[in-house]
């Protein structure tokens, strides 16, 4: 069995081509960081000008803000307020210049860096206020019209919400904003998909294309075992590659926006503030990748299904790649969670982190069961029918 | 010869089923397009009649009583606006705020409608030399600011069917010791391809036109490019709209000529059919992430795919809510270096296709 699926990783590796495709994908998936995200890598001198005024980037931010990580107090408050006075005072002097995103300041004056990181303090030290409170205080409402036991699923919910918002609060600031990105980066999972499909085409179909598929049929484990370490060989290959993609993703981000605290909650990022993950932001990564792969190799699956059917690779490559773009297509369409549907859509997983913005449940027999677990178990339920159905057609077909 | 080529490559190994099927799903979506223009007919009556009383070039007596519609129209809205501000802040009853709703209602019908034809009078307005035009209908058309994933899809088909699929059954060779077998043949098949490149531009492109034909004012065709909003500050302002959609094609056609050109080099190249499939792939779906360094995309070839963003510039400059298109690299000197680009990449592929022998899979 070890041995199989030795020389089946082997065989994926020396496919033509491959290793190539895979260096040009992940050397354009850099340069695409790097393009939209790069504020921090370029010169000095590439900071842009309009009307000859120069305008400050982001790179001050880091400057700025490497005074006040760390946690939250009353007198890094107070310096901030006395900072942004003095800009005030300053600014008053020189004027606004104008950019194309509203009011920026003049350099030198960087009472724009300032206010937002104000705004961002004054969120997190408000973020149980603003976030939290609210919502447990309707989980109080819900519980004392349930509390007789009427409504199982209700009660259930409420200490379901208890149990995931109940003790939050945000007492340390770090530039935790600059993962937002990264989160909903989307390019890589791209990729990564079509470097599954390239992979998982020629997997049967390779065989029969150069008359080996009678003589592996004929061998002893040529029918059952030898699909399963073909499938096993492709899965590992897609974990190792999305595990690349997620890696180079995260360098790069790193150089190009300098994010600090991934040890923070994934909570404490604005746009994920009502996300019921209680899990660090490395955590969430961790756990939006093995989504990726899964949701990849659910998708490949398509593939390896196309290639146990039709005699031809590229057939089998092209039938795929049209099944998923109309997948993809039906998922920007339907706004990706269109009924019970998205929980059998691998595309969801691909951009998992939709399913963990906000508290989504199901009401399944009476207990609330999150919409992220759903989806995994659903796509997983597909990928088994997908992967039994292709062992079939792998037996039958000649 | 070219009969035997095209029973081969059509006929019997189908590619005219997915010619077929793609033109009719192309068929499909043009008239989607069109037919998604206005979100209701009663909206689409409004603006088409507001459009016939106003058409063409704005006279005096027609500004005057546009000037004079569009007054009402914004009166009103303005006070629908106090009415509701009134009603947030107790200084008007429920029955109040809903008497002046019904009031002010015949003014507000339609008002997507309204609201967008008054936005298209006011961009005509702004400039003398401008005509008044159904924008959303004209907007329809040019919407072709991404590439056509199943063409593309079609011509890699066609590549790999004509260049590989014979490498891969081991006849390249029988084929090469033919008479016509090393040049004429390769030669006929790429001419084949580009007529199928540009034959299936066209006809999209027409479909596009009859899709959207009836909402089209037919004095508008003469109306200068700029006329249509998103062609501001257009390098190509004196052709007419007419006369931008033919050029808008025709660089898509050359673009997709180029294209396919470069899969049969692909071809020529991996001689492998899901290899060139995924080069093929890549080709269409790389460039849009590589947008933001454009003066590198709008100088390839295959940027001609996208041919709407050499009139209409490349870089949408948002001034929150609304905005305009600039060409920053996507100007003059851009589509020359990429119309040489396609033409020697074209050139490329009918010289050298069938001349390399190598290396076997």
């Amino acid at each position: 069995m070890g041995r199989l699926f030795r020389l089946e990783w082997k065989k994926l590796l020396h496919q033509r081509y491959l290793l190539f495709f895979c260096a040009l994908l992940l050397a354009v998936d850099l340069f695409n960081i790097y393009e939209n995200y790069d504020k921090l890598l370029r010169p000095r001198e590439d900071v842009f000008t309009v009307e000859g005024v120069t305008f400050s980037v982001d790179r001050d931010a880091i400057v700025l803000h490497r005074d006040f990580e760390g946690p939250i107090t009353q007198e890094k408050i107070d310096r901030l307020n006395a900072l942004l006075q003095k800009a005030k005072a300053e600014e008053a002097q020189i004027g606004y210049g104008i950019w194309r995103e509203g009011y920026f300041p003049v350099p030198g004056v960087d009472r724009s860096q300032g206010e937002r990181l104000m705004m961002e303090l004054k969120r997190l030290t408000g973020y149980r206020e603003q976030h939290i409170q609210p919502i447990l205080a309707e989980t109080e409402k819900l519980s004392a019209v349930v509390q007789d036991g009427s409504d199982p699923y209700a009660a259930r919910m409420a200490a379901l919400i208890r149990r995931q918002y109940g003790n939050r609060s945000i007492t340390e600031f770090h530039r935790v904003k600059e993962f937002e990105p990264l989160m909903i980066y989307k390019l890589s999972a791209l990729f990564l998909l079509l470097l599954a499909c390239f992979c998982a085409s020629s997997l049967f179909a390779g065989e029969k294309e150069t008359g080996m598929a009678p003589l592996l049929k004929a061998a002893p484990n040529g029918k059952t075992r030898l699909f399963w370490v073909k499938l096993a060989a492709l899965f590992t290959f897609v974990l190792a590659l999305g595990i690349l993609f997620a890696a180079a993703d995260y360098g790069m981000f790193y150089l190009c926006r300098r994010p600090t605290g991934a040890s923070m909650p994934f909570w404490s990022m604005d746009d994920f503030a009502d996300s019921p993950l209680n899990i660090s932001i490395l955590g969430a990564l961790a756990l939006f990748t093995l989504y990726r792969v899964l949701g990849a190799f659910a998708l490949a699956l398509i593939a390896v299904w196309f290639s146990s059917l039709l005699p031809k690779s590229f057939p089998a490559f092209l039938a795929a790649v049209l099944c998923m773009a109309g997948l993809m297509l039906a998922t920007l369409w339907t706004d990706g969670f269109f009924g019970v549907f998205r929980y059998f859509n691998p595309v969801t997983l691909l951009i998992s982190v939709r399913l963990f913005e906000n508290l989504r449940v199901e009401n399944v027999f009476g207990y609330p069961v999150s919409a992220g677990l759903l989806a995994l178990l659903g796509n997983l339920m597909l990928a088994a029918v997908l992967a039994f159905t292709a062992r079939g057609l792998w037996k039958r077909r000649a | 010869m070219v009969i035997q080529e095209l029973r081969k490559i059509l006929w019997k190994r189908k590619l005219l089923l997915a010619l077929a099927l793609v033109l009719l799903f192309e068929g499909l979506l043009a008239w989607r397009g069109a037919d998604g223009i206005f979100s209701s007919s009663q909206d689409k009556r409004v603006y088409m009649d507001l459009l016939q009383s106003y058409a063409g070039d704005l006279t005096p007596e027609k500004r005057e009583r546009l000037d004079q519609e569009l007054e009402t129209y914004e009166k009103a809205q303005e006070l629908m606006v106090q009415a509701e501000e009134q009603y947030q802040n107790g200084e008007l009853t429920s029955e109040g705020f809903d008497a002046r709703t019904a009031e002010l209602a015949p003014y507000r019908a339609n008002l997507a409608a309204r609201s967008d034809f008054a936005e298209a009078a006011k961009y005509a307005e702004a400039k003398p030399g401008r005509t008044l035009v159904n924008q959303l209908a004209w907007n329809e058309l040019f919407d072709t600011d991404r590439v056509d994933f199943l063409l593309s899809v079609l011509l890699i088909l066609f590549a790999i069917l004509a260049f590989v699929s014979e490498d891969e059954t081991d006849f390249r060779q029988i084929k090469q010791t033919t008479v016509h077998g090393k040049k004429a043949v390769y030669r006929i098949d790429a001419v084949l391809g580009v007529a199928l490149a540009v034959l299936s531009v066209s006809l999209t492109s027409l479909f596009r036109w009859l899709a959207a034909g009836s909402l089209l004012d037919p004095g508008s065709m003469n109306a200068p490019l700029d006329s249509l909003k998103i062609f501001e500050n257009s390098p190509f302002s004196n052709l007419s709209l007419a006369e931008g959609y033919l050029l808008a094609t025709g660089l898509k056609a050359v673009g997709y000529t180029a294209f396919v050109c470069l899969c049969f080099l692909f071809g020529q190249w991996f001689r492998s059919a899901l290899t060139v499939s995924l080069a093929g792939l890549l080709t269409v779906l790389l460039p849009p992430y590589m947008l933001k360094a454009p003066v590198l995309y709008y100088c390839s070839p295959v940027s001609l795919m996208l041919s709407v963003g050499f009139l209409r510039g490349d870089v949408y400059v948002d001034l929150g809510g609304s905005g305009f298109w600039e060409s920053r690299a996507a100007g003059k000197p851009a589509l020359w270096i990429s119309l040489a680009a396609a033409v020697i990449l074209i050139l490329l592929a009918f010289f050298t296709l069938g001349k390399r022998e190598g290396k076997k899979r």
